[in-house]
Protein backbone atom coordinates (compact mmCIF):
# COMPACT_ATOMS: atom_id res chain seq x y z
CA UNK A 1 0.00 0.00 0.00
CA UNK A 2 1.32 3.18 -0.82
CA UNK A 3 -0.56 6.27 0.58
CA UNK A 4 2.09 8.76 1.06
CA UNK A 5 -0.14 11.33 -0.50
CA UNK A 6 -3.46 10.51 1.32
CA UNK A 7 -2.21 10.65 4.66
CA UNK A 8 -3.07 14.07 5.44
CA UNK A 9 -6.38 13.41 3.61
CA UNK A 10 -7.34 10.67 5.96
CA UNK A 11 -5.90 12.60 9.08
CA UNK A 12 -6.80 16.54 8.54
CA UNK A 13 -10.70 15.53 9.45
CA UNK A 14 -10.32 12.93 11.54
CA UNK A 15 -8.12 15.46 14.04
CA UNK A 16 -11.16 17.92 14.31
CA UNK A 17 -13.56 15.01 15.43
CA UNK A 18 -14.14 14.47 18.57
CA UNK A 19 -12.62 11.69 19.47
CA UNK A 20 -10.28 10.83 22.64
CA UNK A 21 -7.06 10.41 20.73
CA UNK A 22 -5.97 9.45 16.90
CA UNK A 23 -3.61 6.52 16.66
CA UNK A 24 -2.53 5.53 13.58
CA UNK A 25 -2.32 2.10 12.77
CA UNK A 26 0.57 1.73 10.48
CA UNK A 27 1.22 -2.17 10.17
CA UNK A 28 0.09 -2.47 6.57
CA UNK A 29 1.97 0.57 5.23
CA UNK A 30 4.56 -0.44 3.09
CA UNK A 31 6.35 2.98 1.84
CA UNK A 32 6.65 6.26 3.07
CA UNK A 33 8.35 9.70 1.45
CA UNK A 34 9.14 12.97 2.25
CA UNK A 35 5.37 14.01 1.55
CA UNK A 36 3.91 11.39 3.98
CA UNK A 37 5.91 12.12 6.32
CA UNK A 38 4.74 15.98 6.11
CA UNK A 39 1.20 14.41 5.73
CA UNK A 40 1.75 12.84 9.79
CA UNK A 41 3.58 16.00 10.96
CA UNK A 42 0.64 18.09 9.14
CA UNK A 43 -2.08 15.52 11.03
CA UNK A 44 -0.18 15.96 14.22
CA UNK A 45 -0.22 19.79 14.43
CA UNK A 46 -4.08 19.79 13.79
CA UNK A 47 -4.49 17.10 16.47
CA UNK A 48 -2.50 19.04 19.04
CA UNK A 49 -4.20 22.03 17.96
CA UNK A 50 -7.31 20.46 18.83
CA UNK A 51 -6.00 18.87 22.18
CA UNK A 52 -5.73 15.46 20.97
CA UNK A 53 -3.17 12.67 21.39
CA UNK A 54 -1.47 11.42 18.61
CA UNK A 55 0.59 8.86 18.25
CA UNK A 56 1.81 5.68 16.00
CA UNK A 57 1.60 2.29 16.17
CA UNK A 58 3.80 -0.95 14.50
CA UNK A 59 5.13 0.44 11.91
CA UNK A 60 7.19 -1.95 9.63
CA UNK A 61 10.90 -2.00 10.42
CA UNK A 62 11.79 0.16 7.05
CA UNK A 63 8.88 2.39 8.12
CA UNK A 64 10.40 2.90 11.79
CA UNK A 65 14.41 3.71 9.86
CA UNK A 66 12.65 6.62 8.15
CA UNK A 67 11.34 8.01 11.22
CA UNK A 68 14.45 7.75 13.13
CA UNK A 69 16.60 9.05 10.33
CA UNK A 70 14.80 12.46 10.19
CA UNK A 71 14.42 12.07 13.81
CA UNK A 72 10.61 12.22 14.29
CA UNK A 73 10.78 9.87 16.22
CA UNK A 74 11.37 12.89 18.96
CA UNK A 75 7.78 14.44 17.57
CA UNK A 76 5.81 10.91 17.61
CA UNK A 77 4.80 8.99 20.36
CA UNK A 78 5.46 5.31 18.35
CA UNK A 79 3.67 2.13 20.19
CA UNK A 80 4.18 -1.79 19.67
CA UNK A 81 0.44 -1.89 19.55
CA UNK A 82 -3.05 -0.30 19.66
CA UNK A 83 -3.71 -1.06 23.34
CA UNK A 84 -0.30 0.26 24.44
CA UNK A 85 -0.97 3.20 22.53
CA UNK A 86 -4.57 3.72 24.20
CA UNK A 87 -3.03 3.13 27.39
CA UNK A 88 -0.26 5.90 27.56
CA UNK A 89 -0.64 8.92 29.38
CA UNK A 90 -1.72 11.86 27.63
CA UNK A 91 1.46 13.92 27.05
CA UNK A 92 1.63 14.78 23.50
CA UNK A 93 -2.00 16.14 22.91
CA UNK A 94 -1.47 19.47 24.67
CA UNK A 95 0.82 22.58 23.09
CA UNK B 1 36.19 19.02 -16.59
CA UNK B 2 34.21 15.62 -15.27
CA UNK B 3 30.68 16.34 -13.31
CA UNK B 4 29.83 15.16 -9.40
CA UNK B 5 29.74 11.67 -9.44
CA UNK B 6 30.66 11.39 -13.19
CA UNK B 7 32.51 8.05 -14.07
CA UNK B 8 33.44 5.64 -16.95
CA UNK B 9 29.95 4.13 -16.28
CA UNK B 10 28.28 7.27 -17.42
CA UNK B 11 29.26 5.93 -21.18
CA UNK B 12 27.18 3.20 -20.06
CA UNK B 13 24.40 4.67 -18.65
CA UNK B 14 20.46 4.32 -20.06
CA UNK B 15 18.07 7.23 -20.10
CA UNK B 16 14.72 8.00 -19.85
CA UNK B 17 13.33 10.72 -20.79
CA UNK B 18 9.46 11.98 -18.96
CA UNK B 19 6.99 14.29 -18.85
CA UNK B 20 6.81 16.85 -15.97
CA UNK B 21 4.19 15.19 -13.82
CA UNK B 22 4.56 12.89 -10.49
CA UNK B 23 2.29 9.99 -12.50
CA UNK B 24 4.75 9.99 -15.32
CA UNK B 25 8.42 10.54 -12.82
CA UNK B 26 6.80 7.01 -12.23
CA UNK B 27 8.05 5.03 -14.89
CA UNK B 28 11.75 5.46 -14.42
CA UNK B 29 11.36 4.12 -11.04
CA UNK B 30 9.57 0.71 -12.17
CA UNK B 31 12.25 0.44 -14.48
CA UNK B 32 15.16 0.75 -12.20
CA UNK B 33 13.47 -1.21 -9.42
CA UNK B 34 13.23 -4.21 -11.97
CA UNK B 35 16.32 -3.95 -12.85
CA UNK B 36 17.53 -4.29 -9.02
CA UNK B 37 15.30 -7.35 -8.60
CA UNK B 38 16.82 -8.95 -11.45
CA UNK B 39 20.61 -8.03 -10.16
CA UNK B 40 19.59 -9.54 -6.58
CA UNK B 41 19.44 -6.49 -4.55
CA UNK B 42 18.06 -7.02 -1.21
CA UNK B 43 14.18 -5.65 -0.39
CA UNK B 44 16.42 -3.12 2.09
CA UNK B 45 18.25 -1.58 -1.17
CA UNK B 46 15.29 -1.95 -3.10
CA UNK B 47 13.21 0.37 -0.28
CA UNK B 48 15.93 3.06 -0.05
CA UNK B 49 16.82 3.59 -4.10
CA UNK B 50 12.75 3.68 -4.40
CA UNK B 51 12.89 6.49 -1.65
CA UNK B 52 15.83 8.48 -2.84
CA UNK B 53 14.69 7.84 -6.09
CA UNK B 54 11.02 9.31 -5.21
CA UNK B 55 12.68 12.50 -3.70
CA UNK B 56 14.37 13.30 -6.61
CA UNK B 57 11.55 12.85 -8.97
CA UNK B 58 9.48 14.85 -6.76
CA UNK B 59 12.29 17.97 -6.58
CA UNK B 60 12.62 17.89 -9.98
CA UNK B 61 8.84 18.20 -10.91
CA UNK B 62 7.64 20.26 -8.40
CA UNK B 63 10.29 22.65 -7.07
CA UNK B 64 12.78 22.14 -10.79
CA UNK B 65 10.36 22.09 -13.31
CA UNK B 66 7.43 24.01 -11.02
CA UNK B 67 4.90 21.71 -12.50
CA UNK B 68 5.53 23.16 -15.71
CA UNK B 69 3.91 20.49 -18.06
CA UNK B 70 5.86 21.74 -20.97
CA UNK B 71 9.12 20.59 -19.05
CA UNK B 72 10.74 17.46 -18.99
CA UNK B 73 12.87 15.09 -16.66
CA UNK B 74 15.65 13.33 -17.83
CA UNK B 75 17.09 10.44 -15.71
CA UNK B 76 20.07 8.49 -16.52
CA UNK B 77 20.48 5.22 -14.89
CA UNK B 78 23.03 1.99 -14.68
CA UNK B 79 22.24 -0.38 -12.54
CA UNK B 80 24.69 -3.36 -11.44
CA UNK B 81 25.00 -5.81 -9.01
CA UNK B 82 28.32 -3.78 -7.01
CA UNK B 83 26.42 -0.38 -7.38
CA UNK B 84 23.63 1.93 -8.81
CA UNK B 85 24.03 4.94 -10.39
CA UNK B 86 20.86 7.63 -11.17
CA UNK B 87 21.42 10.84 -12.55
CA UNK B 88 18.33 13.59 -12.74
CA UNK B 89 18.27 16.59 -14.28
CA UNK B 90 15.22 19.13 -14.49
CA UNK B 91 15.28 22.50 -16.61
CA UNK B 92 14.71 24.50 -13.31
CA UNK B 93 17.41 27.67 -12.67
CA UNK B 94 18.43 24.87 -9.49
CA UNK B 95 18.80 25.37 -6.01
CA UNK B 96 21.79 25.68 -3.39
CA UNK B 97 21.23 22.36 -1.68
CA UNK B 98 23.68 23.75 1.35
CA UNK B 99 20.99 26.36 1.96
CA UNK B 100 17.97 23.82 2.63
CA UNK B 101 17.73 24.19 6.31
CA UNK B 102 18.56 20.97 8.53
CA UNK B 103 15.21 19.18 9.18
CA UNK B 104 16.13 17.24 12.13
CA UNK B 105 16.87 20.77 14.40
CA UNK B 106 14.48 21.25 17.15
CA UNK B 107 13.37 24.30 15.47
CA UNK B 108 12.43 22.84 11.83
CA UNK B 109 10.89 19.35 13.08
CA UNK B 110 7.66 20.26 12.90
CA UNK B 111 8.09 21.63 9.59
CA UNK B 112 6.15 19.42 7.48
CA UNK B 113 8.46 19.85 4.34
CA UNK B 114 12.18 19.86 3.97
CA UNK B 115 13.26 16.37 4.13
CA UNK B 116 13.50 14.90 0.79
CA UNK B 117 17.12 15.64 0.31
CA UNK B 118 18.35 14.26 3.97
CA UNK B 119 16.47 11.29 2.76
CA UNK B 120 18.46 10.92 -0.21
CA UNK B 121 21.92 11.39 1.25
CA UNK B 122 20.77 9.13 4.21
CA UNK B 123 19.46 6.17 1.91
CA UNK B 124 22.38 6.63 -1.07
CA UNK B 125 26.27 6.07 -0.89
CA UNK B 126 26.68 9.37 -2.43
CA UNK B 127 24.86 12.28 -3.35
CA UNK B 128 25.83 15.38 -5.47
CA UNK B 129 24.17 18.11 -7.30
CA UNK B 130 25.83 20.00 -10.03
CA UNK B 131 26.48 23.70 -9.88
CA UNK B 132 23.66 25.01 -11.09
CA UNK B 133 21.76 22.57 -8.63
CA UNK B 134 19.35 21.29 -11.55
CA UNK B 135 21.06 17.78 -11.83
CA UNK B 136 21.33 15.28 -8.78
CA UNK B 137 24.07 12.19 -8.97
CA UNK B 138 22.92 9.41 -6.70
CA UNK B 139 25.11 6.60 -6.13
CA UNK B 140 23.96 3.14 -4.19
CA UNK B 141 26.95 0.89 -3.41
CA UNK B 142 25.75 -2.76 -2.82
CA UNK B 143 27.30 -3.94 0.31
CA UNK B 144 25.04 -7.10 1.01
Amino acid sequence: MDVSGRILECLAPLAAEPVERIVVEMSELEFIDSTGLGGLIAGYLKARRNRRPFALVNPRRAIYEVLETTRLTRLFPVYPDVQAAIAAPDTHGAD
Amino acid sequence: MSRPGETDETTQLKELIVENTLAAAKRPEEVILREMQAAGYSEEDIFGIKLALEEAMTNAVRHGNRNDPTKQVVVRFNVTPRKITIIVRDEGFGFQPNHVPDPTLPENIERPSGRGIMLMRAYMTHVAYSDRGNEVVMVKVNES
